[in-house]
């Protein structure tokens, strides 16, 4: 029996880059079919081909036995194809029954049928078990329930087929297992799924079918039984060392202290120290707005709540919990952009808590939070742009010599494989991979000198020149391929075996449990447990603290 | 190709689809109210190269205009709306113009000392909304546009009440004395060094923006605030700066507006300078360079539209009204495309808890 969807020798280049060469695919109705490979290998091109947004070159489709070559997204969404992108398109300020109707609005009369649109989508979202509140506006929603909204949409438009462009890639563990469970009860609903991913552990649980590329090409098509993981893995990536190692002699003094954080939530800025939960979110000066951005609503909710823990010279602490247990507020006063409301960090003894984030640095304190969109980066500004943000700072006059930055750019684009089409594109031109890359190379190869045209094959394999005294990666892998993952992954050990203190915040407790000499769990804002990392303890273990005691308001 | 790089081609094709149109209609227009149509036309679009009065007065018409749209982009580009280029023009001729009239210097040395106090006075206002922005979080659009009209109203009243020569027809000082103007450089037009002030300014702004850490901090703070004060950049003081820059080539434009083209303060002698260098910045994409040629484009229609009223039978209304509209459907597109920009910048970076920066670790700087 063949196929919903058959794809058969599909082509594309771009230029002359070859994103697929005779790709082959087929996915049959209730079926969830993964397709993999590394950043580049062209799994997305593959997804944005068959939802009719980027046209193919060569090769041909069918769907339901007919040929099938949509020339719009419109188009594909007509012959019942519907894409799940990573970062939805949503419209902040409306609902989500309105977001998941747009375009499709029922009417009565001449006006928009507001409760019959709620009514449809509540049906959806109770057919296939999305949990989501049709009223609710977007601007309030998680990532994930953000991506639950983008599915119900795919799903009102009366979609057959699925795809969902790395539907996991931004969320957190409880978020990301929820998408998985709704992916697969479309697939018990009859729809075909194609499934762009790259956490192979998901796509082992999720997929039925697994197609594999590597550079544009299909390495392995078949039912996901016949493989286990690290075969994969062996497939996308060819043999590697697994970079395993455990800790590096014993941590020496203690580098990065934290005592007694207290953030409130979306405060930040609250002046009364020490100030108690229920701080009025009016208390201190209004909040300063630069570009059009809305301040953030603070909710007065205590985000931290006496967070206290130390990290040693050649220690790496991890740090995890479920999104919004205060991890971010850390990973924000630790860069000197949230004022704490009480506490003290101190960096190699000295206390940095009132420190700018230009002092910091200094000091040899790197922080990179999680949320780079929002931080770390300007997705409109050039790839030169965002790249030279630490380089900057290098040149004694204060010029920027554009020769000299973009030789230093360049290496460390070599070094961290960041590809990208060139420094003059925008940012947001590079895939979700190729920015993770750029952000973290940029900010750990700061104090490196580049701009001095030192080598990095010199310093890459021994301690980087300058290196930090304290690093703070906030889920430093969310979003890089294997490779990436395998090189940054040696990197953090490699800056812990040279002595540098490193606090690793992560949704992922694979990799907090795989890198972390000791884990912090975090509850409730609260630090709930300290145990020991690197295989002395169970993700089941780390869960049931994560939970936490039901918490008291305080 | 990219989205954006998309963008930027639908960008560049709807610029020349707009200007199609827009001297399309203008064409029309001639057309329709002139009984000799082909003369019209002639002196409309070929005017402004037909003679040296013409090009010289087409080259003056842009030169404030490259200064006042520098002022724009160095605001724009740090995320600083100044809508109160107008009221800085003011501030700037009005300071300047005083100094002029009243410090009793008879030397030409004192001209760029003139030109210096108009950019200090037309800075302070707009530094003033800056630091009103970075201090209280008040809109510097706002604050800005509110403070400019403000001024304009108190320029007026220094005209009329303090420095007005009886003797004139009109609200209008006494005239500035020879040795501190402007020499005309090409008789009978109004060219004067100006433009060549202009053009090096636009240069220097250029270096400044792309060749220097300033300007790189700057461009950063516009682009995502957040990210430049992650970097480690003081986004308040360069806010305040980029303002007080601004504000500084609006006033430094009105004093060589002053000294070269008018030679007295003259109640509403800026001509919509401050108004007009917002929209040449804009249809320059904020690029110092590009204000160069928005602006002679509109120095051109000026001139296309008075040589038309000179030596066709087009009215000197119906020419002004071609010009505005051809200018002002350029605005338009421009400001569309800016909008539209700042628009996905905004949807790319989520809000959420985005810019607000500790007030203790910045203010003390």
């Amino acid at each position: 029996m063949s196929g919903y969807l058959e794809c058969h020798k599909l082509s594309k280049a771009y230029g002359s880059t070859r994103a697929l060469s005779d790709v082959d695919l087929s996915v049959g109705r209730g079926r969830v079919h993964a397709v993999v490979g590394e950043n580049g290998a062209g799994k997305s091109t593959l997804g944005k081909v068959i939802a009719g947004l980027v046209p193919f070159d060569g090769g041909s489709m069918t769907l339901a036995g007919r040929p099938y070559r949509p020339a719009s997204p419109r188009q594909a969404v007509a012959a019942g194809v519907g894409m799940v992108h990573q970062q939805p398109m949503l419209f902040p300020s409306l609902s989500v029954a309105e977001n998941v109707v747009l375009g499709r609005e029922p009417v009565r009369g001449l006006g928009f049928d507001r409760s019959r649109a709620t009514a449809e989508v509540e049906a959806v979202a109770a057919r296939y078990g999305v949990r989501i509140d049709p009223r609710a506006k977007v601007a309030d929603l998680s990532p994930g329930e953000r991506q639950r909204v983008a599915i119900l949409q795919v799903l009102h438009s009366g979609a057959r087929l699925l795809i969902f462009d790395e539907p996991t890639a931004a969320l957190a563990p409880q978020e990301a297992s929820e998408v998985l469970h709704v992916v697969r009860r479309l697939a018990a609903e009859g729809h075909a799924v194609v499934l762009v991913a790259h956490k192979l552990d998901e796509v082992m649980a999720a997929a039925d079918e697994i197609t594999a590329l590597r550079d544009g090409r299909n390495v392995f098509s078949g039912p996901a039984s016949t493989l286990t993981e690290p075969e994969l893995v062996k497939l996308l990536v060819g043999d590697g060392p697994t970079g395993d190692g455990q800790a590096f002699g014993s941590p020496g003094p203690v580098m990065l202290e934290v005592a007694g954080l207290h953030a409130s939530n979306g405060s930040g800025r609250a002046v009364a120290p020490a100030a108690g939960s229920n701080a009025a979110p009016s208390v201190g000066r209004p909040a300063f707005r630069l570009g059009w951005r809305r301040a953030p609503r603070p909710t007065g909710r205590p985000a931290m709540r006496g967070v206290s823990f130390a990290v040693r010279a050649g220690e790496i602490l991890g740090v995890v919990g479920v999104e919004g247990s205060g991890q971010e507020e850390l990973e924000l006063v630790l860069a000197g952009l949230v004022r704490p409301d009480a506490g003290t960090v101190r960096l190699a003894g000295e206390d940095v808590t009132m420190a700018d984030p230009r002092e910091r640095r200094l000091r040899g304190l790197v922080v990179v939070p999680s949320d780079r969109r929002a931080w770390a980066c300007a997705p409109e500004a050039s790839v030169f742009d965002n790249s030279v943000s630490q380089l900057q700072y290098e040149d004694p006059l204060g010029l920027m010599r554009p020769a000299a930055l973009a030789g230093a750019v360049k290496r460390m684009f070599t070094e961290f494989d960041v590809r990208s089409p060139g420094l003059a594109v925008p940012l947001a031109a590079l895939s979700g991979g190729n920015i993770q890359k750029l952000v973290l190379g940029r900010e750990l190869t700061a104090g490196w000198r580049l701009a001095r045209g030192e080598a990095i094959g010199d310093v890459a394999g021994a301690v980087p020149g300058g290196a930090p005294v304290a690093i703070v990666l906030g889920s430093p892998t969310r979003g890089i391929d294997v490779r990436g993952m395998r090189y940054l992954h040696a990197l953090i050990r490699r800056h812990r075996d040279a002595g540098c203190a490193v606090l690793l915040v992560s949704t992922d407790l694979d990799e907090a449990l795989a890198l972390s000499d000791r884990i912090v769990v975090l509850a409730g804002g609260a630090v709930a447990a300290t145990l020991p990392g690197a295989g002395a303890t169970t993700k089941e273990e780390l869960g049931r603290y994560m939970l936490g005691p039901v918490s008291t308001p305080s | 190709m990219s989205p954006t790089a998309l963008n930027r081609v639908a960008d560049a094709m709807g610029l020349v689809a707009t200007l199609v149109v827009s001297l399309g209609v203008g064409t029309l227009l001639v057309v329709a109210t002139s009984a000799e149509p082909g003369a019209a036309l002639r002196a409309f679009f070929a005017g402004p190269f037909t003679n040296a009065f013409f090009f010289g007065n087409m080259l003056q018409a842009a030169a404030p205009l490259i200064i006042t749209g520098l002022g724009a982009v160095l605001a724009f580009r740090a995320g600083a709306v100044n809508l109160g280029v107008e009221g800085q023009v003011y501030a700037g001729g009005l300071a300047g113009g005083a100094a002029l009239l009243l410090a009793g210097v008879h030397s030409g040395w004192f001209l760029p000392v003139a030109v210096l106090v108009g950019a200090l006075a037309g800075g302070a206002l707009a530094a003033l909304a800056g630091w009103l922005r970075v201090r209280f979080g008040a809109s510097e659009a706002i604050t800005s546009f509110l403070i400019g009209a403000t001024v304009i109203q108190l320029f007026d009243l220094a005209l009329r009440r303090y420095l007005v020569d009886p003797a004139a027809a009109f609200p209008a000082t006494r005239a500035i004395e020879p040795a501190l103007r402007l020499a005309r450089l090409a008789p009978p037009s109004n060219l004067n060094l100006g433009f060549f002030v202009g053009v090096a300014l636009a240069a220097l702004v250029f270096l400044l923006l792309f060749r220097t850490r300033f300007g790189y901090g700057l461009r950063l703070t516009g682009s995502n605030p957040s990210f430049a004060r992650y970097s480690g950049l003081r986004t308040r003081r360069l806010v305040v700066w980029a303002m007080l820059l601004s504000g500084a080539f609006a006033g430094a434009a009105a004093v060589l507006e002053v000294a070269g083209v008018h030679g007295r303060l003259i109640t509403g002698f800026s001509n919509d300078l401050g108004w007009n260098g917002i929209t040449v910045a804009l249809i320059a994409r904020l690029h110092p360079l590009g204000v160069i040629p928005a602006a002679l484009l509109y120095g051109y229609l000026q001139v296309g539209a008075s040589s038309a009223s000179l030596l066709s039978d087009v009215s000197p209304r119906v020419a002004t009204v071609v010009q505005s509209m051809i200018f002002y459907l350029i605005t338009a597109q421009a400001l569309y495309v800016w909008l539209r920009r700042r628009l996905v910048a905004r949807a790319g970076t989520p809000p959420a808890r985005s810019a607000v920066p500790t007030s203790g670790t910045e203010s003390g700087a």
